[in-house]
C-alpha cells in the first residue's frame, strides 16, 4: 500500500508541483489544502501517514497551530517552509513534529525525510500498541 | 621652639601647635650633597593653589633629602629651590625637621596617607595655620599643604566624603551649622554665605554670628545662652545681624546641646538659617542662583535639603514634574502615593527613615493620582550625615525620551519582522519558480524553448514584485496599475515585439491589493496571456494581434479581470481542462479565492476572473 500524504500548502504552484512529484515517487496524495482548519478537518477524516505542513498559511491559523491539533491524532508532521530562522524552528519543534525541510526543497531529501518519518512513526506506534497489549 | 600635639577626633586629624619657632630654625644655608632629578611640570607645580613639598627618605627614614619645596615655603625663607634641593632636611631646616620627622617617618613606614593641621603661634598668638596631607608615592613622600596667605583658604574642610558633599551644598546655601566643642567653633561654609565674608584664621575662637547681632537683639541672645546653660537641649530664635559690609539680615538660630551625667555640656551645635528672604526683604542668596538655573527647566529638578526637611529647597522643575504648585505642596508622603511602583515607594520611605543612603531609579508617576496621566521620572537622591541629615537629589522627567526609545524599539522590531518577511517571500518565490520549472519539465519534455518562454515571463512578473516592493514597507496597499504597466512592458519586450502582438490594459487606478493577492493575480494574468499567445494566433502573419485586459473594482470587496484576445477563438472548450496552463490557472484561482469563467465572443477568446480585494493571511510563521 502506498504511503498516504496530506499536503498543507498555500502556494498553489508549489502544492501542484509537490503533488505531481510525490505521486511520481509512489506516494498517494490524500488531499491538498491551504488553510489550518482544512488541514485539521482533512487529517481527521483521511488519517494520512504524514502531513506535509507549510508554516505560513492562508487564513488566520498558522501551520504550527494546526500541527499541534493534528499531532493529537498521532499523525506525524513534517514542516516544509521558507521560514528557516531559529525562532520559527524552535516554535515548530513541538510534539508530533518529525522533520523540518527548507524551501526551495530538494525532492530527494524530502523523499528520504518522508520515509524516515513514516518508519519512525510506525515503530513508535508499535511500541505504544505493544505496551497497551493491543495487536492487529 | 615648643611643639604640642593633640588629636582632633571630629575631623580625624592630628593637630600640632608650634610655639615660638625662630627664623634661623626654618632655613640654614648648607652645601648641596645630593644630585636631584629634574622635576617635571615644575612651573605648573608652583602655580598650584596648594603647596607641594617632595622628600626622599634617607637612612631608612631617619632623615629626608629635600627634593623640592612649595613656593610659599621658599617665599617665607627668601630662598630659591636651588638653595634647598639635594640637602638633608635636618641640616637645611632643623625647625621643619623637628616638626615633620615623626609624621614623615610614620608615612614612610606605614605607606598610609596622614592628615595633619599645623598651628604656628608667635608670642602665644595664633599667627598662621595649615592643613597638611602626607602621601607616600613611588619611594617619595609628598606633602601637600594649603598654607597660602589667602583669605579664602578653607580652614575647616574635613576631607571625608560627607564633609565635601556638605560643603558642596552649603557653597550655594544660606543655611549653615556650627559645632562648639571645648570652647572652639567649627563653622560650615553656609555660615560664611550668610555673613557675607570669607573664612578668617581666628574664626574658631569666636561666635562669629552672635558677635554680629545688632544691639537691639542682643538681649535675645543673652536669654538664649542663659536658657541653654540650664540643661535645656534645644532652643530656637530669630535675631537680626548686621554683616561687616553693613547688610541687615534676619537669622533663625536653633541651638542644640548635649549634657553629660553631671549636667556639664559635652558639646553644642547650632543651625543657622538666613530667613531674610522669607521675611520678604530684598536679598540675594547664592542658593537662589543655583535654583534659578533650574527655573526654566520643566523636566529637571534640583532638590536640596541642607539641614532638615523643614528647610527643603526644590527648584521650579520639581513642581512642574509633580504638577502640584509650591503653595499646594506639603512636604508629606501624598506625592509618594502617586508613584506606581511599590518598591520605589518603599525605597523612598527607607531613605527618609535613614535605612538606605542613596537611591537611583526610574518610576512611573500618576499626575494627581490619575492612572491615565502618567509620567516616567528618573530620581537620583543621596542622603548623608553631617551633624544633621542632609540630602541632595535630582528629578528628571524622562517621559518623552522613554516614549521615543519605545518607538525606536518598536520600529526596530518592525524592521526585523519586515526583513524576515522579505526573506521569506524571496525563498517562497524561488520555490514557486522551482515548482513551475518542475511542472513545465513534465509537460514539455521535448520543447525547451517553450519552457524558457514561460519561465522568462513568470520570472519577470515575480521580479517586478520584488523590485516594486523593495523600497516599500507596506505590503498591504500595493497599487495594481503600476504593476500591470510594468508587466505589459516586460511582455512587450519579451514576446510582443517578436510575435507582433500589442498589449492593451485598462486598470482602475484606485485598486490597491495586498501582496498575498497581487502575487497569484499577476501569475494568473501571466498564464492567461501566455495561453492567448500560444493558442489565439496560430497564423503569425495575422494583422492587429491584440491582447486586452481590463481590471475594475466590482465593489469594496471584489475586483474583476477581463482578459481577451482578438485571435481565432476556441472550438472545443472541454479540451482546455487537459492543458497544464489551465491547471495552473485553476490552482492559482483557488489560491486567490477567486472564480474564473470562459467568455466566448465574436473574435477570439476571453476569461473573466473575479477575485477578493483583500485576503487574510498569517504574517509570520
Amino acid at each position: 500500500m502506498n504511503e498516504r500524504i496530506l499536503i498543507v500548502e498555500d502556494e498553489a504552484i508549489t502544492a501542484l508541483d509537490l503533488k505531481y512529484s510525490l505521486e511520481e515517487l509512489g506516494y498517494e496524495i490524500v488531499d491538498t489544502v491551504d488553510t489550518g482548519q482544512d488541514a485539521i478537518d482533512t487529517a481527521a477524516e483521511t488519517v494520512p501517514d504524514v502531513v506535509l505542513m507549510d508554516i505560513k498559511l492562508k487564513g488566520d491559523m498558522e501551520g504550527i497551530e494546526a500541527a499541534e491539533v493534528i499531532s493529537e491524532l498521532r499523525i506525524p508532521i513534517i514542516y516544509l517552509t521558507a521560514n528557516t530562522d531559529t525562532d520559527t524552528f524552535e516554535k515548530s519543534n513541538v510534539k508530533g513534529s518529525y522533520g523540518f525541510v527548507s524551501k526551495p526543497y530538494d525532492i530527494n531529501k524530502l523523499d528520504k525525510t518522508l520515509k524516515i518519518t513514516i518508519n519512525r512513526a510506525k515503530l513508535e506506534e508499535k511500541k505504544i500498541n505493544d505496551a497497551s497489549g493491543f495487536t492487529e | 621652639m615648643r611643639i604640642e600635639k593633640t588629636y582632633r577626633k571630629l575631623d580625624h586629624v592630628e593637630e600640632v601647635n608650634i610655639y615660638d619657632i625662630k627664623e634661623s630654625e626654618l632655613f640654614q644655608h648648607v652645601p648641596q650633597e645630593f644630585e636631584m632629578p629634574f622635576t617635571p611640570f615644575e612651573k605648573t607645580l608652583n602655580n598650584l593653589s596648594n603647596d607641594l613639598d617632595i622628600f626622599i627618605p634617607y637612612n631608612d627614614g631617619e632623615d629626608f633629602i629635600v627634593h623640592r619645596l612649595g613656593l610659599s615655603a621658599l617665599v617665607r625663607g627668601h630662598i630659591k629651590q636651588s638653595d634647598v634641593a639635594g640637602r638633608l632636611l635636618s641640616k637645611t631646616s632643623p625647625g621643619f625637621f623637628n616638626i615633620l620627622k615623626e609624621p614623615l617617618k610614620e608615612v614612610y613606614e606605614t605607606r598610609k596617607t596622614k592628615k595633619m593641621r599645623f598651628y604656628y603661634h608667635f608670642h602665644e598668638k595664633l599667627a598662621r595655620f595649615s592643613n597638611v596631607k602626607i602621601i607616600y608615592d613611588m619611594d617619595k613622600l609628598i606633602l601637600i599643604s594649603d598654607h597660602r596667605d589667602n583669605r579664602e583658604t578653607s580652614l575647616h574642610v574635613p576631607d571625608d566624603g560627607h564633609g565635601e558633599k556638605a560643603n558642596l551644598i552649603e557653597y550655594f546655601s544660606l543655611t549653615g551649622s556650627y559645632y562648639k566643642i571645648k570652647d572652639r567653633y567649627t563653622w560650615t561654609q553656609g555660615i560664611y554665605n550668610i555673613i557675607n565674608r570669607s573664612r578668617e584664621e581666628n574664626d574658631e575662637y569666636y561666635n562669629i554670628i552672635f558677635d554680629l547681632v545688632i544691639p537691639e537683639d542682643r538681649p535675645l541672645v543673652e536669654k538664649m545662652l542663659q536658657v541653654m546653660d540650664q540643661k535645656r537641649s534645644n532652643y530656637e530664635s530669630v535675631v537680626r545681624i548686621r554683616t561687616d559690609d553693613g547688610v541687615l539680615k534676619y537669622i533663625e538660630i536653633s541651638i542644640y546641646s548635649k549634657f553629660d551625667e553631671n549636667g556639664e555640656i559635652i558639646n553644642r551645635y547650632g543651625l543657622i538659617k538666613d530667613v531674610s528672604t522669607d521675611s520678604n526683604r530684598k536679598m540675594t542668596r547664592p542658593v537662589d542662583f543655583l535654583l534659578k538655573g533650574f527655573k526654566n527647566s520643566k523636566k529637571l529638578a534640583l532638590m536640596i535639603e541642607p539641614l532638615s526637611s523643614k528647610y527643603h529647597e526644590f527648584s521650579e522643575g520639581f513642581y512642574n514634574i509633580i504638577e502640584i504648585g509650591p503653595n499646594d505642596y506639603h512636604h508629606n508622603r501624598k506625592v509618594l502615593e502617586n508613584i506606581v511602583e511599590e518598591d520605589v515607594q518603599c525605597k523612598l520611605k527607607e531613605l527618609a527613615d535613614g535605612k538606605i543612603d542613596e537611591l537611583e531609579t526610574i518610576f512611573t508617576y500618576n499626575v494627581g493620582g490619575d492612572e491615565n496621566k502618567q509620567k516616567i521620572v528618573e530620581i537620583y537622591i543621596e542622603r548623608f550625615e553631617f551633624g544633621q541629615t542632609h540630602s541632595i537629589g535630582f528629578l528628571t522627567d524622562i517621559t518623552e525620551e522613554q516614549n521615543k526609545q519605545k518607538e525606536l524599539i518598536e520600529a526596530n522590531e518592525h524592521q526585523k519582522i519586515l526583513i524576515k518577511e522579505v526573506h521569506h517571500r524571496v525563498k517562497n518565490n524561488l520555490q514557486v519558480l522551482n515548482s513551475f520549472l518542475n511542472l513545465e519539465k513534465r509537460a514539455y519534455k521535448n520543447k525547451p524553448n517553450v519552457i524558457i518562454d514561460h519561465m522568462q515571463s513568470r520570472l519577470s512578473s515575480l521580479a517586478i514584485l520584488h523590485e516594486k516592493t523593495y523600497n516599500t514597507t507596506d505590503f498591504k496597499n500595493i497599487n495594481l496599475k503600476e504593476y500591470i504597466i510594468d508587466q505589459d512592458s516586460q511582455l512587450r519586450s519579451l514576446i510582443g515585439l517578436r510575435d507582433g502582438i500589442e498589449f492593451v490594459s485598462d486598470v482602475d487606478e484606485n485598486i490597491t491589493l495586498t501582496i498575498e493577492v497581487i502575487t497569484p493575480l499577476l501569475l494568473v494574468i501571466d498564464e492567461l496571456t501566455m495561453n492567448a499567445i500560444k493558442h489565439a494566433f496560430p497564423d503569425k502573419s495575422m494583422p492587429d494581434k491584440k491582447i486586452f485586459k481590463q481590471i475594475t473594482k466590482l465593489n469594496n470587496e471584489k475586483g474583476q479581470l477581463i482578459l481577451k484576445d482578438n485571435g481565432v477563438g476556441i472550438e472545443d472548450p472541454t479540451k482546455i481542462t487537459k492543458n497544464l496552463g489551465c491547471e495552473i490557472i485553476k490552482n492559482l484561482t483557488k489560491q486567490l479565492d477567486g472564480k474564473i469563467e470562459l467568455i466566448q465572443h465574436e473574435h477570439g477568446t476571453g476569461y473573466k476572473l473575479t477575485f477578493p480585494l483583500d485576503m487574510e493571511h498569517t504574517i509570520e510563521g
